[in-house]
């Protein structure tokens, strides 16, 4: 197995862990986690297909999702906030009075 | 390549600087609108003020040079043509619409004066994904638009409706940008490039591998999560009804119409590359999911007693014709007319209805009942009649602008041979007008068993609803002005 091959999978594998723990676990903190996950297996599979292919057009846009990864995170703790002021928890569970 | 060819340090020309003066005034005007938004005593008056003044100059000055020549900047990677510069005209027009709507309505929810600030914002983002045919550059324009309707979304604090609804969008809104952002590494990974259009070249050369389906996949479904299209619709109800209804508006509009085009441009791109095998398994896969959008949206909405929630359920439907119109562009932008005219007239509608609704609903409510609904419409008949405009806009029905958009749609499909999925989408549109319908008969024919809701005088959202209203009818009796215009810059 050569490098660039495993560095695909790693990033593949840590996409489905990170899609794993955003969709199962019940807790908000660790969902937030789960999309930081997701967006970095994302850089790392950039990284290795730009390493591999000796463009540079890859990892240029690393650092702008690195920038994005921090205002998305930012944004989400503050929506936990919001919600922990709201409800008194922070567990996905409890946000359920929109139905129908 | 390095880094000089990719990023040329040379400085703008006063030419490309006129071009991208729209986008700069809308940023600036967000920028100092938070600023004067601090101010203790009159706060969300002057940043009303600022954004207002904002978006207005930036329309005038797009207007200016809707037709000098055309402006390309870093390879490429953002283009403004005449037809970027009027798409990005149509987003002004939404969010200039969704300022005045936000006027009044801001105190009345108690949003902070931010607001007027995230506006100019997103509508910055919405412009920048339009004119690009960059797959990371679309990224980043697509976060910086939804980063700031997340929190628009979550904005009324002291509402639970409002923070739940926040945490929805924002936690799936965050893994569909995740799978776009891994399907364009995908897609770079087996072609070596993110402009769509060397993609595109690479794959007719040689035979893509799999992970180019993979990434294309998951670009697909990132994508028809943004537009909320019947499986991945979750988050869209529950989302329309916790937002503060201003915001449900500008959503509707804004953020509709430009995932949208940019869906066409990378479905048209890539999806309908007619030269490659095995897309045509795409081809299906839109067609059922437009398919089952329409009848999903249409057969859920018919159980709702709620009006957020019903128009909610009603655009699931109006993204699957809209995913019709989607199918048949295949190659250059005269293929996008119907679906930039459609989305344009549905745009406005609904900007005016959530409008309407706004006016009356109270403090931290989570939706309008239909039964407090009863009888509205011969206490207020001004209201009541903009009301059924913007529902017979909606249904389609003629002499509103609804029916135009429409009809070209749906035309534009059959002579592409799309005939089945038209039909369905005519038979779903038949049910659809019983639950619009059904509003209309609330409004005027049935007396008020319960408590009526009351009608707060706000300025702002009346203004929007006059000016959409009178778009409405204006286009749907005369709509030879907007099909001229929209032929003349996309050819």
């Amino acid at each position: 197995m050569t490098n660039d091959l495993l560095v695909q999978c790693l990033a593949a594998f840590l996409f489905t862990v990170g899609m794993m723990v955003v969709l199962l676990r019940r807790d908000t903190i660790m969902v937030l986690m789960g999309i930081e996950l997701l967006l970095n297996a994302a850089n790392l599979s950039l990284v290795g297909f730009s390493n591999s292919s000796q463009m540079i057009e890859g990892q240029m846009q690393v650092f702008f999702v690195i920038t994005i990864a921090a205002a998305e995170s930012a944004i989400g703790l503050s929506i936990l906030v919001n919600l922990y002021r709201n409800f008194g928890s922070i567990k996905t569970e409890i946000a359920n009075t929109l139905k129908g | 390549m390095n880094i000089m060819q990719m990023f040329p340090l040379a400085s703008l020309t006063s030419e490309q600087l006129m071009c991208l003066l729209p986008l700069f005034t809308i940023s600036a005007g967000g920028l100092f609108s938070l600023l004067v938004g601090t101010n203790k005593s009159n706060g969300h008056g002057y940043a009303f003020i600022v954004s207002f003044a904002a978006v207005l100059y930036a329309l005038i000055e797009g207007c200016s040079n809707l037709f000098v020549s055309d402006i390309s900047l870093l390879q490429n990677t953002l283009v403004l043509n005449p037809f970027t510069r009027s798409l990005n005209l149509m987003i002004m027009c939404f969010a200039l619409i969704a300022v005045v709507l936000t006027y009044g309505q801001d105190k009345k929810e108690g949003l902070l004066a931010e607001i007027y600030g995230l506006i100019l914002f997103s509508c910055a983002g919405m412009m920048l994904m339009v004119s690009t045919s960059h797959l990371l550059f679309m990224f980043i324009s697509l976060e910086i638009m939804s980063l700031a309707i997340y929190v628009m979304v979550a904005m009324r604090r002291s509402s639970r409706f409002s923070s739940e609804a926040g945490l929805k969008y924002f936690i799936l809104g965050g893994l569909a940008s995740a799978l776009f952002l891994y399907g364009s590494a995908l897609i770079f990974g087996s072609t070596g490039s993110f402009e769509l259009s060397t993609i595109a070249h690479n794959v007719q050369m040689g035979q893509p591998s799999i992970i180019f389906y993979i990434g294309l996949g998951l670009v697909t479904v990132a994508m028809l999560f943004k537009v909320g299209a019947f499986p991945f619709h979750g988050w869209l109800p529950d989302v329309y009804q916790g937002a503060a209804t201003n915001v449900t508006g500008y959503m509707g509009a804004g953020v509709k119409f430009t995932a949208f085009m940019a869906f066409a441009k990378i479905s048209q791109h890539l999806v309908f590359n007619e030269s490659v095998e095995g897309l045509h398994w795409f081809h299906s896969f839109l067609w059922f999911v437009a398919a089952a959008s329409m009848i999903y949206g249409n057969v859920v909405a018919i159980s709702q007693t709620e009006i957020k929630r019903m128009l909610a359920y009603s655009t699931i439907a109006h993204t699957g014709y809209l995913l019709l119109g989607l199918i048949v562009v295949r190659t250059g932008v005269e293929d996008t007319r119907s679906l930039i005219i459609y989305l344009f007239f549905y745009a406005l509608s609904n900007l005016g209805v959530f409008a309407l609704i706004s006016l009356f609903e109270d403090k931290n409510q989570k939706d309008l009942n239909l039964e407090q609904m009863a009888g509205l419409g011969i206490k207020h008949p001004i209201l009541g009649a903009l009301f059924t405009i913007f529902l017979f806009s909606m249904a389609g029905i003629p002499l509103t602008s609804g029916f135009i958009g429409k009809y070209g749609l749906f035309s534009s499909a059959v002579s592409r041979g799309e005939v089945p999925l038209v039909v369905i989408a005519v038979l779903t549109s038949v049910v659809s007008v019983y639950y619009y319908l059904r509003v209309i008969v609330y409004l005027f024919m049935k007396e008020s068993t319960g408590e009526m809701a009351t009608l707060h005088r706000l300025k702002g959202p009346t203004v929007a609803a006059v000016i959409s209203a009178l778009a409405t009818l204006q286009f749907g009796v005369f709509p030879k002005a907007v099909i001229h215009f929209v032929k003349m810059f996309a050819r």
